[in-house]
C-alpha cells in the first residue's frame, strides 16, 4: 500500500509538469512609427460592402483592422474613421424567397427593407469636417480627383469630390478656394499611411461598360485616367507623404474583371449542350454575338433571365457590357498603372502589396485556414453583394497581406488577424 | 436577381483516422523499456508484439494492464494566440493470454487499443474550420497460434479484427442562422461513425543461445534473442456513419440535411518491427538485459480519406495526407535482483510521419524520450508491473499546407501505466532458472 501511495505521488509530481502554453511573441513596430496611421483610397478604404457604406462596413474596413493590429504594437495610437450611423447609406441584403436567395438593394421598398438607410445618412458627415479622421478613404474618389495643376481641372475636381456623397466628411473649400484631396495629405502629419487609390480610374470605366457619362457640363466621368496622368498623379501624392517625413505601404489596383461584377452573368446559354451566345451591343454600338472575351455585367443579370440578348433585335445593352476591346484598354491601364505604383513607391522607399497578383489567386480557389475563398458571387465567400468590394473576411484577408509587408519592409512584428473571425455573407434563415 | 445557392465548402478535411493516434504503449514493461519487446517476449504482450515470442513463455500466462495517456497541447496559432486543447485523458486498455497447449504448440489471445486519441479545441479558435474535437477508439481482437520448431526458430500468427469508433466536429463557414440568436455564428458539422476491419499479424522468435548462470558457483550466463514481427495494415470500411449538421441557415439549409448518412474507408498501416535482446545473468541474484527495438510504420499508405455523403446536394470531399513512413528505435535496459525486483529504463526516438505539414487534428512531432519502469513480483504466479514515459516536443511554425493553416505547437504526454501479471500453473523452481 505504501508502495502504490509512493508511486501515485511520484505520478501526480510528474503530471503537474506538463505545461505546454505559448507566451505570446512579443509585438514590435520595428522601424516603423505607427503614431498617425492615415489611410488614403478609395471605397475600398473607406469600409464600402454590400454596395453602401455602414458602420458594420466601417467596423471591418481594412484600415480599422490594420489599426487594431498596429494598436498591439503601439497602444496610444489613436484612429479615428469618419462613422455613418447604422445602416449608413443603407446596403444590399440577402432574402430567402421560395426557395431561393436574392439579394435585395437598399433602396427596395417591396417590403420592409431591414438594410435601407439610417434616417441620419441624408445630413452624415457634414459635421465631422474639420475634424481629422485617420480613414480619408472616400469610395468612388478617383487617383485623378485627388491633385491639380490648377485651372479648369482643379475645378471640376472640386465639383467631383464636393458632390460625392460619400466624401462629405471632407472639407473641399468652395470653388474659389477648393481645398484639394492632396491637401489633406500634406496637412495630416502621417507617420505612417497606406495608399491604395487608383482603381476608380479603371473601374468606374468597366463599372459602366465602357460608357462615360457627364453629370455636369464640362466634366466627364467614367473615362480611363491617362498612364501619364496616374503616373504623375502618383507621384505626387507619395512625394506629399514623403515631404512630411511618412513611411507607407502602397497596394496595386487589382484586375477589375476578376472580379464577381464582371463574371457572374455568363455570356452563352446552353441550349441542349450547345453554346448559343448572347447579342451584345458593343462600344461603337453596332450589335454582335458575345465571346469569351466579352463580360456581361452583374445588373443586366434580371434582364438576361428574361429574356434580353438572344435575339439580334434585343441585344444587351451597351453599358451592362464590357466589351472585348473596352476590357482590353482595362486590362492595359491596369497593367500600366501598377508598373507606376511599383516604381514609384520603390523610388521613394515603401512597400508594396500587389494586390493584382494575390487576387489573381483567388480566380480559383484559395484556402485560408480551412476555409475557402474563391471569387463567386455571394457564395465565394471573398467578395460581398455588390460582385465589387469584399466581405469583412475579405477585408482581413487584405489587412493581413498589409501586414505583411509593413512586418517585412519595417521589421516590425505585428500579428495577422484570424480570419475565422470574420464573416463573409450572413445567409438567410427565413 | 434570384437564384439557387449551392455551396462549394471544402467540407470534412478530417484526419479521424489518423496518425499519431498509434498509441505504442501496449505493454507496461515494453514501456518502461522505451517500447521495445519484439526480441525480448517475457509476458503475455508477446501475443501483440511479436507472436512467435510466446514460445517464450511457460504455461499459462495472462497480462493486465492500463495505461494513462496524459496529454497537454498548446497551438499558439498566426494571430498570436495561444490555444491549449482541452484534451481529456486517454487509458487505453490491454489483456494478453498466452497458453502453452503442449511442448511445441501455444495459442493466445491479445485485446487491446493500438489506435486511439481524443482531443478538443475551443470552438473559438482559428483552426474551428479544420478541427473542434475528434475522438477515435479502436479495438483490436487478436487470437494467435505460435509454434516452436526448435529452440533457435519459432513461428507465430494472429488473426486481427478491429472494431472502431470516431467522431468529430468542426465548424462549417456559413452564418445567418439565428437558432442561437446570433446571425454570426457559423454552422457545424459532428461526424460519427463505427468500422471494422481484418487484419493479420505474423513474428519468428529465436533463441540465437542461452548458457545459464550457475548460482551454486555464481558464474555468469549469457543469452541472445531476436524477434521479427509484422503486423499488417487495417482497411476500415465505415458504411453507415452520420453526418449532423447544425445552425446551418435555413436558405441553404437543404444541402446540409440535420442528419444523413455518410461513408468512408481508410486504411491503418502496417507495422513491421525488429527487436534483439541480450541478457546477462550472474549467479541466482542478479539479471540484466539490454534490448534495441525497430519500427517501421507504414504511413505512406495512410493515403487519402474520402467522405461521401447519402444526400447528393452534401458536396462530398476528399483529403489527401501526404504522409511518410516513420521509423522508431528503441533501447531499453533492465536490471533484476532475487528474480523479484526489476528496475527499467528505456530510450527511444519516435519519428513522425507528418514530416513536412502538421495537421492540428493530430498534433505530432518527432521526439525522443526516456521511460523508466519496475516490476515486483509476489510470488511466482503473480508480479506487478509499473512503467513511466514522457514525450516532449515543439514544432515552430508548421503549416497544413492543404487547408493554409500555421502554427507552433507543442506537446507532452506523460504515460503512467501499470500492469498485473499472472502465471498459472506455475512450477516456481523451473520459472526461476
Amino acid at each position: 500500500m505504501k508502495k502504490i501511495l509512493t508511486i501515485s505521488c511520484i505520478a501526480a509530481a510528474l503530471i503537474a509538469c506538463r505545461k505546454t502554453d505559448f507566451t505570446p511573441a512579443s509585438v514590435s513596430p520595428g522601424s516603423a512609427n505607427f503614431t498617425t496611421y492615415v489611410a488614403v483610397g478609395n471605397s475600398l478604404t473607406e469600409g464600402y460592402m454590400d454596395d453602401g457604406l455602414s458602420a458594420y462596413g466601417q467596423g471591418h474596413s481594412y484600415p480599422s483592422i490594420l489599426a487594431q493590429q498596429m494598436k498591439l504594437a503601439d497602444p496610444s495610437m489613436a484612429f479615428l474613421q469618419p462613422m455613418v450611423t447604422g445602416n449608413g447609406s443603407g446596403y444590399i441584403h440577402l432574402a430567402y424567397v421560395n426557395g431561393q436567395i436574392d439579394p435585395i438593394n437598399a433602396t427596395d421598398s417591396t417590403y420592409v427593407n431591414p438594410t435601407g438607410p439610417d434616417p441620419s445618412w441624408a445630413n452624415w458627415g457634414t459635421t465631422l469636417q474639420g475634424t481629422f479622421v485617420n480613414n480619408m478613404g472616400i469610395s468612388g474618389i478617383r487617383l485623378t480627383d485627388c491633385v491639380s495643376d490648377g485651372g479648369l481641372e482643379k475645378s471640376i475636381n472640386w465639383v467631383v469630390c464636393s458632390q460625392n456623397p460619400f466624401g462629405r466628411f471632407m472639407n473641399f473649400g468652395n470653388l474659389g478656394v477648393p481645398i484639394q484631396y492632396i491637401d489633406h495629405i500634406r496637412s495630416s502629419k502621417a507617420t505612417f499611411f497606406t495608399c491604395w487609390l487608383g482603381d476608380n480610374d479603371v473601374l468606374g470605366y468597366a463599372l459602366n461598360g465602357g460608357v462615360s457619362s457627364s453629370p455636369f457640363p464640362g466634366v466627364t466621368l467614367n473615362n480611363i485616367t491617362t498612364p501619364a496622368e496616374f503616373a504623375q498623379k502618383y507621384d505626387s501624392v507619395l512625394t506629399a507623404f514623403h515631404n512630411i517625413g511618412a513611411q507607407g505601404i502602397c497596394m496595386t489596383i487589382p484586375n477589375v474583371t476578376s472580379i464577381p461584377y464582371f463574371n457572374t452573368v455568363p455570356t452563352f446559354v446552353l441550349v441542349n449542350g450547345v453554346r448559343k451566345y448572347f447579342y451584345i451591343q458593343t462600344g461603337n454600338g453596332s450589335v454582335r454575338l458575345a465571346t469569351n472575351n466579352d463580360y456581361i455585367l452583374l445588373p443586366a443579370y434580371d434582364s438576361v433571365t428574361a429574356g434580353c440578348g438572344t435575339t439580334i433585335g434585343r441585344p444587351i445593352p451597351n453599358d451592362l457590357v464590357l466589351d472585348a476591346a473596352e476590357a482590353d484598354s482595362v486590362a492595359v491601364a491596369t497593367v500600366q498603372y501598377n508598373n507606376s505604383i511599383k516604381s514609384l513607391a520603390a523610388q521613394f522607399g515603401y512597400g508594396v502589396v500587389d494586390m493584382y497578383t494575390y487576387l489573381q489567386e483567388f480566380q480559383t480557389s484559395e484556402t485560408i485556414d480551412g476555409i475557402s475563398f474563391s471569387r463567386t458571387f455571394i457564395q465565394g465567400g471573398t467578395f460581398g453583394l455588390d460582385g465589387i468590394h469584399p466581405t469583412a473576411r475579405g477585408y482581413a484577408d487584405v489587412a493581413n497581406q498589409i501586414i505583411l509587408e509593413i512586418n517585412s519592409k519595417y521589421g516590425a512584428t505585428i500579428p495577422q488577424v484570424d480570419i475565422t473571425k470574420y464573416n463573409a455573407e450572413i445567409f438567410p434563415n427565413f | 436577381m434570384k437564384r439557387k445557392i449551392t455551396m462549394a465548402l471544402c467540407l470534412l478535411p478530417f484526419a479521424v483516422f489518423a496518425g499519431g493516434f498509434q498509441i505504442p504503449q501496449q505493454s507496461i514493461k515494453s514501456t518502461g523499456l522505451g517500447g521495445a519487446f519484439t526480441g525480448i517476449c517475457t509476458d503475455a504482450s508477446a501475443v501483440f508484439f511479436n507472436p512467435a515470442g510466446m514460445t517464450n513463455l511457460f504455461g499459462q500466462n495472462v497480462t493486465i494492464g492500463s495505461v494513462g495517456l496524459f496529454p497537454s497541447v498548446s497551438v499558439l496559432t498566426q494571430d498570436n494566440v495561444n490555444t491549449n486543447q482541452t484534451t481529456s485523458v486517454y487509458t487505453p486498455i490491454e489483456f494478453y493470454y498466452s497458453g502453452q497447449i503442449c511442448k511445441n504448440f501455444w495459442v493466445g489471445l491479445s485485446i487491446n487499443n493500438q489506435f486511439g486519441a481524443a482531443a478538443s479545441y475551443p470552438n473559438t479558435w482559428e483552426g474551428e474550420y479544420i478541427v473542434q474535437t475528434i475522438k477515435l477508439q479502436t479495438f483490436m481482437f487478436q487470437p494467435t497460434i505460435a509454434y516452436k520448431i526448435c529452440d533457435q526458430l519459432s513461428v507465430g500468427a494472429g488473426f486481427v479484427y478491429s472494431l472502431g469508433t470516431f467522431g468529430g466536429s468542426k465548424a462549417l463557414p456559413v452564418s445567418g442562422a439565428t437558432t442561437s440568436g446570433d446571425t454570426t455564428r457559423n454552422g457545424e458539422v459532428n461526424l460519427s461513425g463505427t468500422g471494422h476491419a481484418f487484419g493479420y499479424n505474423i513474428g519468428l522468435f529465436s533463441k540465437i543461445f542461452e548458457h545459464k548462470a550457475d548460482s551454486a558457483s555464481n558464474s555468469w550466463g549469457e543469452a541472445l534473442t531476436i524477434g521479427v514481427s509484422y503486423r499488417s495494415g487495417m482497411p476500415f470500411t465505415v458504411p453507415n456513419g452520420t453526418a449532423d449538421f447544425t445552425d446551418i441557415p435555413a436558405s441553404i439549409a437543404s444541402q446540409f440535411p440535420a442528419s444523413e448518412g455518410v461513408s468512408t474507408s481508410v486504411s491503418l498501416p502496417a507495422v513491421l518491427s525488429a527487436g534483439v535482446a541480450l541478457k546477462f545473468s550472474k549467479g541466482y541474484n542478479w539479471d540484466f538485459m539490454v534490448a534495441f527495438d525497430f519500427n517501421l510504420t507504414y504511413w505512406s499508405s495512410y493515403d487519402s480519406l474520402r467522405f461521401n455523403f447519402a444526400d447528393p446536394n452534401t458536396p462530398s470531399s476528399t483529403y489527401q495526407y501526404g504522409w511518410s513512413n516513420a521509423t522508431a528505435y528503441r533501447l531499453g535496459v533492465e536490471a533484476t535482483y532475487m528474480k523479484k525486483y526489476t528496475l527499467r529504463a528505456g530510450y527511444y526516438i519516435d519519428n513522425t510521419p507528418e514530416v513536412s505539414s502538421m495537421t492540428p487534428e493530430v498534433v505530432d512531432g518527432s521526439n525522443a524520450g526516456f521511460s523508466v519502469g519496475a516490476s515486483y513480483k509476489f510470488n511466482c504466479g503473480l508480479s506487478l508491473d509499473f512503467a513511466y514515459l514522457n514525450s516532449n516536443f515543439t514544432r515552430d511554425n508548421v503549416s497544413f499546407t492543404s487547408q493554409n493553416f500555421t502554427a507552433s505547437y507543442h506537446r507532452i504526454v506523460n504515460v503512467i501505466g501499470f500492469g498485473v501479471n499472472y502465471a498459472f500453473n506455475c512450477k516456481c523452481k523451473k520459472s526461476s532458472n
